[in-house]
């Protein structure tokens, strides 16, 4: 979007929609993304909030959206998938070691941007998704 | 001596389970709610004073009973199923739960005979009633009086919408994506998915 923003104010305002479908058809505008965020290993010893993923039993998770290829999900950095259409509605499919642990469906018009975050707080072994914006390092698909 | 009315809230979490200064303004809320009798099946305070205390390990919660005289302890804070995840250290008595563990203390090490006939004790964390081995169980088989907990599977999410607050609705997405909380406002802990319900032990 930074192209648009070096648009001047004398412009005419045909030309600054021309530009802003063009940025828009450059930059994905019409899709949207969900950051999958990383999932450490269990460790071992019981959990509590300074051990949050002590006794998880499942050690690696794979994230299915519609029916796209399953993602398996990282230990140490994010992963994209993008080229989500913004209009559907799509269902995400957890699973964890082969076994569906959550699934849910999903509208972007739910939200209030096109970049998603599916995380996971290992406390609670539940997955939320959220805007991707705020949530920092946890997903850190845009670096 | 008077009535004792104690609301404790635990260590805030890091990381993905940050949840900031919201567990004390919960417990503020609802020190507030207390005293004008305004959350539903908590006994008046009749007057009473309402005490808001930082908890962060056993120890700290003992002290906190020690007094005695207690007719309403509310919690809020970290929770799961059997456990209270009360402190963020990873020391002894960080936690409550049903048995002796390196960072547990078990239920059994809370001291009896601190609360007043009818007294009751209730749990604003995840899970604290669910399933069979519930925190809210375990404390009710021990202490003898009744304890609530939340029987919802999720965990558990802060809102500043009354009525969410209140269980009088179910949770919505866009309640799930809300992370801009006005401060000073007051705020609510319930489960993250569903009605909230207490299952009354």
């Amino acid at each position: 979007m930074s192209r648009v923003s070096q648009i001047t104010v004398g412009q005419t305002p045909a030309a600054l929609a021309l530009l802003m479908i063009l940025a828009q058809s450059l930059f994905g505008g019409d899709a949207g993304s969900v950051c999958v965020a990383p999932v450490e290993k269990p460790h071992a010893g019981g959990k509590s909030l300074a051990n949050p993923s002590g006794g998880n039993r499942v050690q690696s998770y794979t994230v299915q959206i519609d029916s796209r290829p399953p993602v398996q999900v990282p230990v140490e950095r994010s992963v994209a998938i993008g080229g989500i259409a913004l209009e559907a509605k799509h269902l995400i499919k957890i699973s964890g070691d082969g076994k569906s642990v959550a699934s849910f469906h999903f509208r972007f018009s739910d939200y209030t941007e096109h970049d998603l975050c599916l995380w996971f707080r290992p406390l609670y072994e539940t997955w939320s998704l959220t805007p991707a914006k705020g949530r920092g390092k946890t997903c850190a698909c845009s670096d | 001596m008077p009535r004792r009315f104690v609301i404790v809230y635990g260590d805030q979490g890091e990381g993905v389970h940050n949840a900031g200064l919201l567990f004390q303004w919960a417990a503020t809320t609802h020190k507030k709610e207390v005293i004008q009798n305004a959350f539903p099946g908590v006994p008046s305070s009749g007057g009473a004073t309402v005490e808001v205390l930082h908890v962060r390990s056993v120890a700290d919660l003992v002290r906190a009973m020690s007094a005695g005289n207690i007719a309403y302890l509310a919690y809020f804070g970290h929770s799961w199923d059997s456990y209270l995840f009360i402190g963020q250290a990873a020391t002894a008595g960080s936690n409550l739960g049903p048995t002796q563990a390196p960072t547990v203390t078990p239920v059994t090490g809370l001291p009896v005979g601190k609360f007043v006939q009818n007294a009751q004790i209730r749990l604003f964390g995840c899970r604290s009633g669910h399933g069979p081995r519930s925190i809210a169980g375990q404390l009710h088989n021990y202490l003898g009086i009744a304890v609530f907990g939340y029987e919802n599977s999720g965990g558990s999410l802060l809102t500043q919408d009354a009525s969410l607050g209140h269980g009088q609705r179910s949770v919505t997405q866009q309640d799930i994506n809300q992370s801009n909380f006005k401060r000073g406002a007051d705020t609510w802990l319930v489960p993250i998915n569903g009605t909230p319900k207490f299952r009354r032990f």
